[in-house]
């Protein structure tokens, strides 16, 4: 299957798609609705963004925003940003401006791509001040930077040279959310993506004849896929506008038209496909297999989908972000999954687990433990931070003596005696949000910060669709009390829009253990009771 | 027409109320052509809730197939919607 698999070691993302545009140049490398790009224009028009960027200043190693929706152009400005040596930032428009200026500030991103979203969003990250020195897209001109028109920068001279990327140069820096109100920066290689993008087109068998719906925002690492795994196979890749991604019927209509025949999503998507996407009057005959990830999938619901789908595979993927895809699950297909929850599986071969208990040994079958992961496809480092952290990788002796550096998932898992491997939980208090992943300390952190609150608790609750949504109750300070609106707005302006809470309860007091931490179980119940 | 047309103001009104204060929490301000959902103002679940909202208070019952961009691209093409559902 790996055709294109000539050292990855050594190889660049550039590389690999000039290689494919040298080879395949008239296959379809990118669409989106009527729009389309070959191979060889994906190569050109990257090639002329480089050029572009290498003027205005960026060398090997700088970050370079991505504050855009995901099109055609947004595209050719990442390849562009690669092929000119820099790593590319991909940046959330939902998230609150401050938020967004944070992140710029703090991995020096000086150009920024915003080519398209609203003015009025770009100008708010930009009243923050911060190290942006040249915005290309359609701006305000304002004191301190330059704006360049995308028409401008796609129009750089088209010169063949590469940067002289290597592998172990940045590619690209993801934003997740931490616990302590700072989002952390996950630092991925050419090499790490390109191990990935192998490892995920051979596991799935990705070839020239498919067609991998682009669904996932730039921001969220499962947008890997259909960004590195497809030129690996010379396949296309098929954009979901971020619009009919919200519309399940929308998105079932725009998987029809393009006729992908695979998808990787997040449960709820798929969820909501199934429940309100209207999928007997579309034909997907073309799908031949489904991916879902990034949280679990209630069995009763998958039943469904693979029910209505049966010609499809379905797999449950598993990895954070930290490490791309670590294991898989392939469902059996034509039969109905009878267990309560689904098992992420086995590890692929490109990864090394372990279960570590909580005495440091490795866990017996059926105990629980944290999984730690040594993998080429794992992310170099959090930005800011060291490669031996300690809190982030373990040192291990591997047989022949060598240390290896193991990734601490903090994800709690435990493995059966068929040897499969099951996700049981957090060891903190991250959670998933309709895929999206949050800390619960953040959201209580922040709150605990408004003047008026003087303890704060969060917590999920299960929404309509099986959905999780993000609670909160508050005991406020001495004086007049907060309103839930108000406190919801505070929240808007620092967290990205999935971790505000849906409610925010105003309290005397809260539900104590019997060890007097806040019983946020019992806080979640009594929301739950006040919906009901 | 004149009481249709005021009707049509209110309701958008109505709309562009429940998409500032509750979905946008008053970070920013939108106009009945802005583009709800490309620009990335809404999201997923802002939607369902403001079809739960729209459900509500307009008394209108909204298939899920009707639930695509023709009808839920900005505020003034919602309102053009639910006047052709006879609203």
């Amino acid at each position: 299957m790996s055709y294109e698999h000539n050292e990855p070691m050594t190889r660049s993302i550039p590389s690999l798609i000039h290689a494919v545009a040298d080879r395949h140049g008239d296959r379809l490398a990118i669409s989106r609705l009527d729009a389309a790009l070959t191979y060889a224009e994906l190569a050109a028009a990257s090639q002329r963004v480089a050029q572009s960027l290498t003027a205005l200043g960026v060398r090997r190693g700088d970050r370079v925003g991505l504050y855009q929706l995901q099109t055609l152009e947004t595209l050719v400005a990442l390849h562009g940003i690669l092929l000119a040596g820099g790593a590319y930032v991909p940046i959330d428009p939902q998230q609150p401006p401050a938020r967004v200026a944070a992140i710029l500030e703090r991995c020096d991103v000086r150009v920024l791509f915003s080519n398209g979203l609203a003015p009025a969003l770009v100008d708010k990250v930009l009243q923050h001040g911060g190290p942006i020195q040249t915005l290309i897209g359609s701006a305000p001109e304002g004191d301190g930077f330059q704006v360049v028109p995308w028409r401008s920068a796609a129009a750089g001279l088209s010169d063949r040279r590469l940067a002289g990327v290597k592998g172990e140069d940045l590619a690209y820096l993801i934003f997740t959310s931490g616990s302590t109100g700072l989002p952390k920066g996950i630092v991925h290689t050419h090499r790490s993506a390109l191990t990935y993008a192998q490892a995920a087109a051979d596991l799935y068998g990705l070839g020239p004849e498919d067609r991998i719906a682009g669904i996932a925002p730039l921001h969220f690492d499962q947008s890997t896929f259909h960004l590195f795994s497809a030129p690996v196979a010379a396949a296309a890749a098929c954009l979901v506008p971020e619009a009919h991604a919200r519309l399940p019927a929308s998105l079932a209509r725009c998987l029809e038209t393009d006729d992908v025949s695979v998808i990787y999503t997040v449960p709820y998507l798929l969820i909501q496909l199934l429940l309100r996407g209207g999928l007997d009057q579309v034909n997907l005959e073309r799908v031949r297999w489904v991916l879902f990830g990034g949280e679990p999938f209630p069995a009763a619901l998958l039943n469904r989908l693979m029910a209505r789908l049966p010609h499809v595979r379905f797999s449950n993927v598993y990895g954070p972000a930290e490490v791309n895809q670590c294991t898989y699950f392939h469902l059996p297909q034509g039969r109905r999954w009878s267990a309560a929850s689904v098992p992420v599986g086995q590890a692929w071969p490109e990864a090394e687990i372990r279960i570590v208990s909580e005495t440091g040994d490795l866990a017996e079958a059926g105990e629980r433990g944290e999984l730690w992961v040594r993998s080429e496809t794992m992310m170099q480092r959090y930005w800011g931070g060291a490669e031996d952290d300690p809190s982030v990788f373990a040192a291990c002796q591997d047989p022949a003596g060598n240390t290896a550096r193991f990734y601490r998932t903090g994800d709690r898992f435990s493995q059966d005696t068929a040897g499969r491997l099951w996700f049981v939980g957090r060891m903190d208090r991250q959670v998933k949000v309709r895929g999206q992943r949050l800390d619960l300390d953040e959201v209580e952190m922040i709150l605990q910060q408004h003047s008026q609150v003087n303890e704060a608790a969060a917590f999920l609750v299960a929404g309509q669709d099986n959905v999780s949504l993000v609670a909160a109750a508050v005991i406020p300070s001495p004086g007049p009390s907060p309103d839930c609106r108000e406190l919801r707005r505070y929240l808007a302006q620092h967290l990205p829009p999935a971790a505000v809470p849906q409610s925010v309860e105003v309290r005397d007091c809260f539900p104590r253990t019997g060890s007097d931490k806040i019983d946020r179980r019992a806080l979640a119940e009594a929301a739950k009771s006040a919906t009901e | 027409m004149r009481r249709n047309e005021d009707a049509g103001l209110n309701r958008i009104d109505d709309l562009r109320e429940f998409v500032v204060e509750e979905l946008l929490l008053g970070t920013l301000d939108v106009a009945a052509d802005d583009d709800l959902l490309t620009s990335g103002l809404v999201d997923s679940l802002g939607i369902i809730r403001l079809i739960g909202f729209i459900e509500e208070s307009f008394q209108v019952s909204i298939p899920p197939e009707d639930v695509v961009l023709e009808n839920f691209l900005n505020l003034n093409v919602i309102d053009q919607y639910l006047s052709r559902r006879g609203g």
